[in-house]
Order: structure tokens, then sequence, then C-alpha cells
């Protein structure tokens, strides 16, 4: 087995405002191999994008990375120059983030914008990274791409935009993937081309992916592994197929079970109305295991203790206090 | 072609606003009475002043009087200066070259100086720089002009003998209208660019520039700054024609030929058609702007046009 | 006063107390002011402050060209500064209150008109048509106060007229459009109240750039008439003396006009950022 290309251990990111510090992520752990492909699931504000922006080291004003270790290919993330980190945002972890009517540049073309993280961190001249550019531009199935370098993000469908994100991400050869959300703001048609797209390009170029989600039924068109995240911590991760047909913690049932493929034909409740309650808000974090309001099967250690990662072999982990009443 | 309905829409609204501008001049003007019993001699006679009257159109009706204003105005005839007994536009195109060249240095260091500041600023907030700009803007916004000149021409003519008090000829006459016009307008330009520089690197778009890895100057000039410069722009250029007509008492204090000297030459005389041909000239210059930047936000900008 | 986050916020509240203490000053002046601000004495003529050398202390801030003493006149002067800036930025929010309401509630036609009027208005620079309309009607304290009036109201009836738009979709509006309300009286009764926030956060606002323009006004000679003691005027005065050293005429005038646009620009600022969080008014 070769060396995981991302470790993260015990990371935890803390937000500071005025009315005090409150940690938003907490004991996170996550390994990773070259060309592996990993979902994070959650709710909104379990945390997932402050995941996805803490691997790159660029969390919004007023969150740091308060504690943990992690490394990127044994080198330590944590120790990088802001010159270092820089190069590894733009050439080894590229970011694809959700909202791609906003995340292109207004007033540069997209060739400007494709061709520009070459010319940085690979040193192309403009010309040559202008040629790489109409190659990423067709890897990702644009159409017309000499036309489409010099056109302007507006003149452009969300999908298309989504795919330029694509090419950007791509254009130094980046050997991990961090896409947030790459499809929640497409079209649902859109939705599951990108996904394929998403599933070709890393054949051919062999990055791994960090895929965020709100949606189960993505992670599993995509994703080898799964880790599900509930108030800014993993409550169980393991191998899709695992996860996905032997769920162990509550809260990854009930996800499972709002997922509209298993809805009964008749049922048109909303998904979290299987999960009663809401999930909770940083800095009003329930003491003990995060989830016992909302779960069925709590019991004495839940609103007291906070539960462990329980290991159960084979890469799977659940942060649940029934591992340890039935054994492992 | 879409933007057809907006631009049609827009030149309508600009003439619309030329003709209230008129109106409104005309209008205010006779509430300051007869212009004739000032024009001519104390004792004139009824039939003179009659004369008068019946040659300025003074006897028709205030509506004719008006037709016959903008039709004057459109061929470029705001009437005659009662003091001067020259055209009156004419005056104002005479002026007209002290006005720019005094508001075009005055307008090049007010955006230098704001952009740049405000650029960094919002870069770095809360650093030094932005500590000082911030105070510096909030002086320059709130000290009159006036005040502010005055004490310059206290420091560098009276106390030091540096530079001439007023007038006008040469580099050395212009430092410190230059100076003190700027001023404000240097603030104003710094706290636009602050702000919108601040929002726009707030965007996704500078996010995921950070995330290719982008150099800092890079993701500060080239993803950020061309968005937040389109209303630093605009503001800039309305603040040009309020350099190059409004600055009457900067001009007053330093004797400096322009616009604004003009007009204050004007009040004193109570010189009517001069002081309606600078406010028409400048007011109608905001709407041309106004006409013009909109029109160019289109031809750039087509979200514009859907958004319509 | 607290900012958002609950801390004093020194700023503004220094600021307050500032305006304040000119507010005070202002109402009392006729027992605060040592002197007549009018009296002149030629015997007592441009004597610098009581600091300086040739200063006395019958004249704590020194006497003008005429003998009349400065520190009186400032303390006049900010009667006539405080007054009519608070008069016409009242009459400015009146006008444009009235016709931004008129224009947002009623739309059509009503509409067109006043905000064509407001377009065209707003084009012309304000001291130029603050300058015009001066000339026209002559000096006097209330024709300032109705020439910024005049000049100012446009400012009020646009953003004024964007709050009653989105008013006018809310339900208790409609609820009353339904319930058979006059159109007046939905104006005055439920839209009115809504906008009183906005308006006087603008007027807060609009305060110092109210003071500077009618400073300006009275520097040219076209605004209070002399020989009341107004600052822009005490500059006027004093550019001459200022010519031979005479500083004192010059830096305290302006200094009060400085402190008191500052301050009321600060307070504004502070209004703003807590009544309209959103920045609609930036």
């Amino acid at each position: 087995m070769t060396a995981p290309l991302l470790e993260i251990e015990d990371l935890a990111v803390d937000a500071t405002g005025s009315a005090g510090t409150v940690r938003i992520l907490d004991g996170v752990s996550i390994g990773l191999g070259e060309g592996e492909t990993l979902g994070v699931v959650g709710e909104s504000g379990s945390g997932k994008s402050t995941l996805a922006a803490a691997i790159p080291r660029l969390l919004g004003p007023g969150l740091a990375i308060s504690a943990g270790r992690m490394r990127l290919a044994g080198e330590d993330v944590m120790a990088m120059t802001p010159a270092r980190l820089r190069r590894m945002r733009g050439a080894e972890v590229a970011t694809i983030l959700q909202d791609p009517l906003h995340s292109l540049t207004p007033w540069l073309r997209i060739g400007t914008q494709v061709a520009e993280p070459a010319v940085v961190h690979d040193r192309l001249s403009w010309k040559a990274a202008q040629a790489r550019a109409l190659d990423l531009l067709r890897g990702v199935w644009i159409p017309e791409p000499e036309r489409r370098l010099r056109s302007y993000p507006h003149e452009m469908s969300g999908g298309m935009r989504q795919r330029v994100a694509g090419a950007v991400a791509l254009s130094c050869a980046p050997r991990l993937l961090i896409a947030d959300e790459p499809t929640t703001a497409l079209d649902p048609t859109i939705q599951l081309q990108y996904l394929d797209l998403l599933k070709s390009l890393q054949r051919e170029h062999g990055f791994a992916l960090i895929l965020i989600t709100h949606d189960l039924g993505v992670v599993a068109r995509t994703c080898q592994r799964v880790g599900v995240m509930y108030g800014g911590r993993f409550v169980e991760i393991g191998t899709t197929a695992e996860v996905m047909e032997r769920p162990r913690h509550p809260y990854t049932r009930g996800l499972i079970a709002s997922m509209p493929r298993l809805r009964s034909a008749g049922s048109r409740s909303d998904r979290l109305a299987i999960i009663p309650g809401q999930p909770p808000v940083p800095g009003q974090m329930p003491p003990g295991c995060r989830f016992h309001p909302r779960c069925a099967q709590r019991f004495e250690p839940c609103d007291r203790d906070s539960p462990p990662a329980f290991d159960l072999g084979s890469d799977r982990r659940v942060a649940c206090w029934l591992e340890r009443a039935f054994g492992t | 072609m879409p933007g057809g309905r907006f631009f049609l829409r827009r030149l309508v609204y600009a003439a619309i606003s030329l003709a209230i501008l008129a109106l409104t001049v005309l209008a205010f003007s006779k509430v300051g009475g007869d212009p004739v019993t000032m024009m001519l001699e104390p004792g004139a006679s009824q039939a003179d002043i009659d004369a008068l009257r019946q040659r300025l159109g003074l006897d028709l009706p205030f509506w004719a009087q008006y037709l016959k204003f903008m039709q004057n105005a459109v061929t470029g005839d705001l009437g005659t200066s009662i003091y001067y007994g020259q055209s009156a536009v004419g005056l104002y195109f005479d002026r007209l070259p002290a006005s720019l060249l005094l508001a075009g240095t005055a307008f090049a260091w007010s955006v230098l100086l704001g952009i740049g500041v405000g650029v960094t600023a919002a870069a770095r907030p809360g650093c030094v720089l932005d500590r000082v700009g911030a105070v510096l803007a909030l002086i320059g916004m709130s000290m009159p002009a006036f005040w502010f000149g005055m004490l310059l021409i206290m420091f560098f003519s009276v106390h030091l003998r540096w530079l001439p008090s007023s007038g006008s000829g040469s580099w050395r006459h212009l430092v410190m209208p230059a100076i003190s016009l700027g001023w404000y307008f240097a603030a104003s330009h710094l706290r636009l660019t602050r702000s919108a520089m601040l929002e726009s690197l707030q965007s996704d778009y500078v996010r995921l520039a950070r995330l290719k890895g982008m150099p800092e100057w890079r993701v500060i000039l080239r993803h950020a700054l061309p968005g937040a410069l389109i209303p630093v722009v605009t503001l800039a250029a309305i603040n040009f024609v309020l350099m190059v007509n409004a600055a009457v008492v900067i001009e007053t204090i330093y004797a400096w030929p322009g616009i604004g000297r003009l007009l204050y030459e004007a009040i004193s005389f109570r010189d009517i058609p001069v002081i309606q041909a600078v406010v028409l000239m400048s007011g109608s210059m905001i709407v041309l702007l106004n006409l013009a930047t909109d029109l160019l936000y289109v031809a750039i900008d087509p979200r514009i046009r859907h958004a319509e | 006063m607290r900012n958002r986050f609950g801390e004093l916020d020194l700023a503004a509240t220094a600021a307050a107390l500032l305006l304040l203490l000119f507010a005070v000053l202002a109402m009392l002046a006729p027992l605060v002011a040592p002197h007549d601000p009018t009296a002149s004495s030629l015997s007592a003529r441009l004597l610098p402050p009581v600091w300086s050398e040739g200063g006395q202390s019958t004249y704590l801030l020194g006497t003008d060209q005429l003998g009349r003493d400065v520190l009186s006149r400032l303390i006049y002067g900010a009667r006539v500064s405080l007054t009519v800036g608070v008069a016409a930025v009242l009459m400015a929010g009146a006008i444009g209150t009235a016709l931004g309401i008129t224009a947002g509630y009623l739309g059509g036609f009503a509409d067109q008109i006043i905000m064509r009027v407001v377009d065209a208005w707003m084009a012309m620079p304000s001291l130029v048509f603050a300058i015009f309309l001066a000339a026209m009607v002559g000096q006097s304290a209330i024709n300032v106060v109705l020439i910024l009036g005049l000049v100012y109201w446009t400012r009020y009836a646009r953003l004024v007229r964007g709050e009653v738009l989105s008013l006018r979709e809310r339900d208790f509006v409609k609820l009353a459009v339904v319930t058979g309300a006059s159109s007046l009286r939905i104006m005055v009764r439920h839209i009115l109240p809504n906008v009183v926030n906005t308006t006087v956060v603008l007027a807060t606002l609009m305060l110092g750039v109210v003071i500077v323009t009618e400073a300006s006004l009275s520097f040219l000679g076209v605004g209070v008439p002399p020989p009341n003691p107004a600052w822009g005027l005490m500059l006027a005065d004093g550019k001459q003396a200022m010519m031979v050293g005479k500083w004192w005429l010059t830096v305290l005038p302006g200094a009060c006009i400085l402190l008191t646009v500052m301050s009321a620009s600060i307070l504004g600022d502070y209004m703003r950022d807590r009544f309209d969080p959103k920045g609609k008014m930036r």
C-alpha cells in the first residue's frame, strides 16, 4: 500500500467573532490515497464546506485552524510558508466551488482564467498556456473550445461554466481535487452529466477526489468511500457499499431512509421529516453525542459523553455509543 | 436588439431632464424680479422699459418665453451677459480652459491617491494605512474646501512665502487650488474604492482566484479591482464635472479665472444670463454624463440589458 | 451609544456630545457670550487670543477687524449654523418625504413627473444651484433655509420612493387597501411611520453637507447677511486680516465648521449602521 496522499488527524476549526469563539469543526480525521474518491455528506451547517476550505488552508474571515495535523504526500501542510501554500493551492490541491455563476471572474476571458494557473505555477508563456487551456476545455466536453477561449463567463450557461471551473481546476494536473457541492446549482439533467464528467476526468488524470455534497445519491454514484458529517464531526466513515448497505450510525440510517429512491411511492414527505428535529447550530451544540436530541436509539451515556470513533476494521469507523454497547 | 428599448428610454429621459432643467432655471429667474429695471439707468422712461421688454421677449406669456428660451438654448444661445455685454455661453467657454486645467490637476491627484489608498486599505483592513486613510477621509469629507484653501494660503504664502496666494499663470499658482479642490474628492474616491473593493474581495471569483494559487497582486488587480472600479469611475466622472463647474469658493479665494470665478462675479453683478448659463451647462453635463454611463454599461455588460 | 456588538462607540458618543455642547451654547448664547457679537470697538481691533502676545483677558479668543469679540461671534455663529442647518434639513426632509411617498405609492403619472424633476434637479451641482437660487431671492436667513430645502429635497425623495415601493407590497398596506382606506390615509397612517427612520438617518447625514453649503453661501456673500455672526461670513471677513498673519480669524470659525460637520457625519454613519444595516444609503 502506498503512502496516503492526504492525512488529516484531529483537525479543529474555530470561528472567532464578537460573541466569542465557537468550534465549527472538531476532531476530524481522514486518510485519502492517491486516486481515491471520498464523499463527504452532511446537512448544511454540518461543517463539510469548512472542511473543504480548511484543506487548502483558505478559510473565510474569522475562521482558523486551531488544532490538528494535516499532511499532503507526507509534507506538513500546517508548516507551509505562504508561497508554498499558493503553489499547493494551484498546482496540487484544486477546488471547484458550488456556484458556477459567481465563481468565475466576470471581466476576464475564459481563456485567461483557464490559462493563468499554468502561467503562474508551471511558468508557461501565455501562448503555451492558452494552448493548454484549449486542450482542457476540450477535455471537459465544451463545444467550440476555440471560440469559448475568447468568451466571457456571462455568455455561457451554468453547466458550461461549471465545466470551465473543472478545466481551471485541472490546469496544473493536481493530485487532489476538492469539489464543494459542484452540482447543487445545476439543473437535475446536467447534474448527472457533470458527475459522469468528473468520474471520467478522474480515470484520465488520476487525481484523488473529495466530493462534498448533501446528497447521498451523488455519493453512491461517484465515490468509493463516504464520510457522514454531523455537527462538525464525522459520525460514520467507510466504503460506500458498506455504509449504504449496512449503515450503523442512527443518523446515517436516517439519511439513507430519506433518500428519494428508497421512499415508498405514496410518500411525499420532505426528507428531514424522517429525522425529527433540527441540526444543531455551532455554538449551541448539545452535550455528549451531538445527535442525541434527535436520536431514537439514545440511551444512558449519549447525553453525557461524546462517543469516540469506534474502529470496526477495514477502514470503517463509527462514532456512536451503540457500537460499544453491542461490542465489536 | 434587446438593448434598443433601454437605449431609447434613456435618451427620452435625458431629453426630459434637459427640458426640466431649462424650465427650472427660467421659472426661478422670474422670482428675482424684473431684470429690465437692472439693465437700464434709474431714470429710464416707461417707453424705454417697454421697448427693452419687448426686445427681450419679456412681454410674452411664460410658456412662449420658455419655448423661445429652449429654442435659443438648442442653438447654443443662453442670452447676453448684462455686465460684459457678451454672449453668456461665450463667456463660459472663455473660462473653460482655466477650469479644465485646475479640475484636471485636482482630478488626477485625487483619483490616483483615492484609488491607490482605497485599494491598499481594502486589501488589508485595519492596517496602518487603512486607519490613517479613514481619518483623513473623514476630515476630507467634513472640511469646507474654502477653509482648507485659506489654511494653505496662511501656511505656504503668508508664513513660508513659498507660493503665490492667488492668481494664475504658472504651475506655482496651480498647486494650492489643486490641492484644496481635490481634497474632498480624494476622500470620496477613497471611501468608495475601499468599500467597493471590500465587497469585490468577498466574492466567489476572488475566492476561486486564491484557490488557484494566484499571487495576491494578481488577485487584487486582475480579479477584484475591475469590478470595484465600475462605481468608482462613475463617481469620478461626475466629480470631474463638479470640479469644473462647482469650484466657486476655491476659484474665488485664489482668484483663479475659471467658471467658478465667473459665477462668483455674476452673482456680484446680478448678471442673471451668466448665472443661468453656468447652471444649465453644469446640469446638462451631468445629464449627458449619466446618459453616457448608462449606455456604456449596456455596451460593456450585457447582464444589465437582460436585467431591464 | 453602542455599536452592533454592544460595545461603547467612542467616536459616535463624542460626536453626539460635541453637537449637544454646540446646541446648548447656541441656545444659551445671550447668557454665555461675554460680549454683544455685533458691538464693535475701534480701540480693540484685531486683538489676538488671550494666550498670544498682546491678547487681553476680556477677549478670550481675540477680536476681529471691527473690534468685535470672536468668542461671542462664534457662539452666536453656532446659533445661525445649527438653526439654519437643522431647519433646512427638516424642510428638505419634509418636501422630499412627502413627494417620495406620493411618487412611490401612487406610481404612474405622478411618479413620472416627480422622478423626472428629481433627476433634473439632482443633475445641478448643489452649490451652483444654491448660488443661483440665492442670487434670485436675495439675502436673508429664512431664504437660505428655503434655498437649501429646495436644493436637497431630491435626495430624500429618491430614497423614500425606493423604500415605499417595497412597503407597498407588504401585507399591512394591502390589508389597508382591502379595507377601503383612502390613498391619503394609507400614505399618512401606514407608509409615513415606516419611512421616518430612513428619513431621520439621511437627515443626520445631510446636516453636515447642509452646514457646509450654508457656510459657502455666506462666505460668497449670498447667504446669511451681515452683520449676523455666521461662521462662513466670519471667514470671508477675516480673509484680509489673514494675509497679514491674523490667523485666529480664519482658524477658529473654520475649526467650528469642521467640528460640527465631522460630528454630524460620524453620528450619521453611526445611525446608518444601526438603522440601515443593509446599506441602502451608501
